[in-house]
């Protein structure tokens, strides 16, 4: 079992894909960091469990699109719905941004939200660059399942971003 | 993006979403620790309860508290002592449960929902027989028993109307739990149906 140094180190190295992850489930900018602290937790408390049947990245990442798909759940309670909220800025502290980049960023997402669990945890493990074994442990499909799951995740979003634009 | 560049290009929007790269250690650290605290606080608690409802029906044994006494006495004391065994059971349940990957946790959300959909099923139907035997108790105590302190007074209007209160109270928190939970199986199995 990893040393507590250990999870620290690799909570700082996964820490930007937390937020890209937190960032795909939840529009509203307090509600997604309270989502990454409810993983950086959750990922702390269940690492004394890693026994090394998967690899560490997969073993947070598991952990990480439970508690989002957890959060998304919880805030269809309080809401109802929170799949029409708008998509706030990523970043409000940092103005200067390239304002089309920002904008094309909110229409990616605003896609990605609309997606189901799975699909949504396909297209982002894929943007991260996770391998297709990769992507297996995490959602538990086979390997040859993943790419022809990941194909059709990549044609309902293309259909999601081409309505956005059309709207 | 159906070519390589459009998909590319989604790529690279997404990898430059500005995030911040130093987590908060000290945060989550503080945040474990109060999670560890409130789930012991809430254990020691259950346990508190039943060692003291425990004390006072030995308590009463021996000082000749009323029969009535005894009974609610006991009660408290078996379902103390089922609170307490079914939250200890569910904690190392859960601190046994490893991070699951998709699939499974689909899997075990729809059997959780199953489960909470059966538990406020039963106790609306429970809610509800209840009530039906307060009536005949009630019916039974104004026709039969001279002595049946519940008649149309203040008292016995307030009871009644107490016993009334609970039960839609119940039933209307189990009707809610039912709703949420036969959303929860209509979602996770539909999510559930993209493995397939």
């Amino acid at each position: 079992m990893p040393e507590q140094p250990e999870i620290e180190s690799l909570i700082t190295r996964h820490y930007p894909a937390l937020q890209r992850i937190a960032a795909s489930h939840e529009a509203n900018t307090a509600l997604r960091e309270e989502l990454v602290q409810d993983m950086l937790e959750s990922i702390w408390r269940s690492w004394s469990k890693f026994r090394g049947e998967s690899s560490p990245k997969t073993y947070i990442l598991r952990i990480a699109y439970y508690r989002a798909a957890r959060h998304i759940e919880k805030q269809m309670r309080r809401l109802e719905t929170n799949v029409e909220q708008t998509v706030e800025s990523v970043d409000p502290q940092h103005p200067e941004q390239n304002a089309e980049q920002q904008q094309q960023i909110n229409q990616l997402l605003y896609a990605i939200h609309r997606l189901p669990i799975v699909q949504k945890q396909l297209i982002t493990m894929s943007f991260d660059g996770l391998s297709y074994q990769e992507m297996a442990e995490v959602t538990g499909l086979s390997i040859s399942n993943v790419g022809v799951r990941l194909n059709r995740a990549k044609a309902t979003l293309k259909k999601l971003l081409e309505h956005h634009y059309a709207n | 993006m159906q070519t390589d560049e459009q998909w590319d290009d989604l790529t690279r929007q997404w990898q430059q979403q500005p995030v911040a790269q130093q987590p908060d250690i000290g945060l989550i650290k503080r945040r474990v620790l109060m999670h560890r605290l409130r789930i012991s606080g809430l254990i020691l608690f259950d346990i508190l309860i039943t060692v003291i409802t425990a004390y006072f029906l030995l308590y009463g044994i021996n000082h000749d508290f009323s029969a009535s006494m005894h009974v609610w006495l006991g009660f408290g004391l078996v379902f103390g002592v089922l609170v307490t065994v079914a939250g200890l059971m569910i904690r190392i349940k859960a601190w046994r449960q490893p991070a699951m990957n998709t699939q499974s946790w689909l899997d075990f959300e729809i059997r959780r929902a199953r489960s909470q959909y059966s538990y406020a099923n039963l106790t609306m139907v429970s809610t509800l027989v209840f009530l039906a035997f307060f009536h005949l108790w009630l019916l039974a105590g104004m026709f039969f028993d001279p002595e049946f302190e519940l008649t149309l007074n203040t008292r016995g209007i307030m009871i009644y109307s107490f016993a009334l209160l609970w039960t839609a109270l119940f039933c209307l928190v189990a009707h809610k739990l039912k709703k949420r939970a036969a959303a929860n199986i209509a979602r996770y199995t539909s999510e559930q149906a993209l493995f397939e």
